[in-house]
């Protein structure tokens, strides 16, 4: 049986055989390692992705660890600022008490022996106008007492005794 | 006998010394021996010793006991 255009159904089947060949050769030769390799590699890349974003989920972490690091040091640093500044201020306090206590002793010390030094000398004032007013009575009573004067003492005197009895 | 001691600036009358011998007298049951001195420091007045006990008049006492009321309040 004769074909148009001298088609051979023969040669076409070869044809096709030769075309199941190639197509299962080259699957088995190209395509098969291909997409081995092509799956191999997108495997690669996933893989990489992952650890990628395991290591900004580990960074993004780390970063977190880090700024509440730093802000309980700020917080630290603050709370360490405020508790010198509290000890100096009381340092500060309590110097000025007792520098200001010191000072009162002092004046109060210095008042008080102002006025013993002030009584003192009144005292002895008043001791040597004492001894004075006395020298000056006794030296007119040596001079002056009369023997009539020294008799009515002598009266006196006996009277007092005698009423003691 | 008690000696009495009796010293003044001024020399007693006979009648002062009888004053106080009639002041003594009676103040002791035994006899008594009156010894009268002068003392011209005492200024004035009388100190009568009995050998236990001073009896002082004298202005110079008075004096100092002014004198240390005054200065010692």
């Amino acid at each position: 049986m004769s074909m148009p255009l001298n088609i051979d159904w023969l040669q076409i089947l070869l044809h096709l055989f030769n075309f199941v060949i190639l197509a299962g050769g080259l699957t088995l030769l190209l395509y098969v390692p291909v997409t081995r390799f092509m799956a191999g590699r997108q495997g690669r890349f996933e893989q990489r992705e992952q650890d990628l974003a395991r290591r900004e989920a580990t960074l993004a972490d780390k970063e977190r660890q880090y700024a509440e690091l730093c802000r309980q040091a700020e917080d630290k640093q603050r709370a360490q600022d405020e508790a010198a500044e509290a000890q100096r201020r009381a340092l500060l306090e309590a110097s000025e008490a007792e520098a200001r206590q010191a000072a009162e002793g002092i004046l109060a010390q210095a008042r008080a022996d102002a006025r013993r030094e002030r009584e003192q000398a009144l005292s002895n004032i008043r001791e040597e106008v004492t001894e004075l007013a006395l020298l000056i009575a006794q030296g007119i009573l040596e001079r002056e007492i009369s023997a009539e004067e020294n008799a009515a003492l002598i009266d006196a005197c006996l009277s007092d005794w005698s009423r003691q009895t | 006998m008690r000696k009495i001691t009796v010293i003044t600036s001024m020399e007693l009358t006979p009648r002062q010394q009888r004053q106080i011998e009639s002041v003594f007298v009676p103040k002791y049951k035994e006899r008594l021996e009156f010894v009268y001195l002068l003392d011209q420091a005492m200024v004035g007045g009388i100190v009568v010793f009995d050998g236990e006990m001073v009896y002082d008049g004298s202005v110079k006492t008075k004096i100092t006991q002014i004198r240390s009321k005054l200065i010692h309040g």
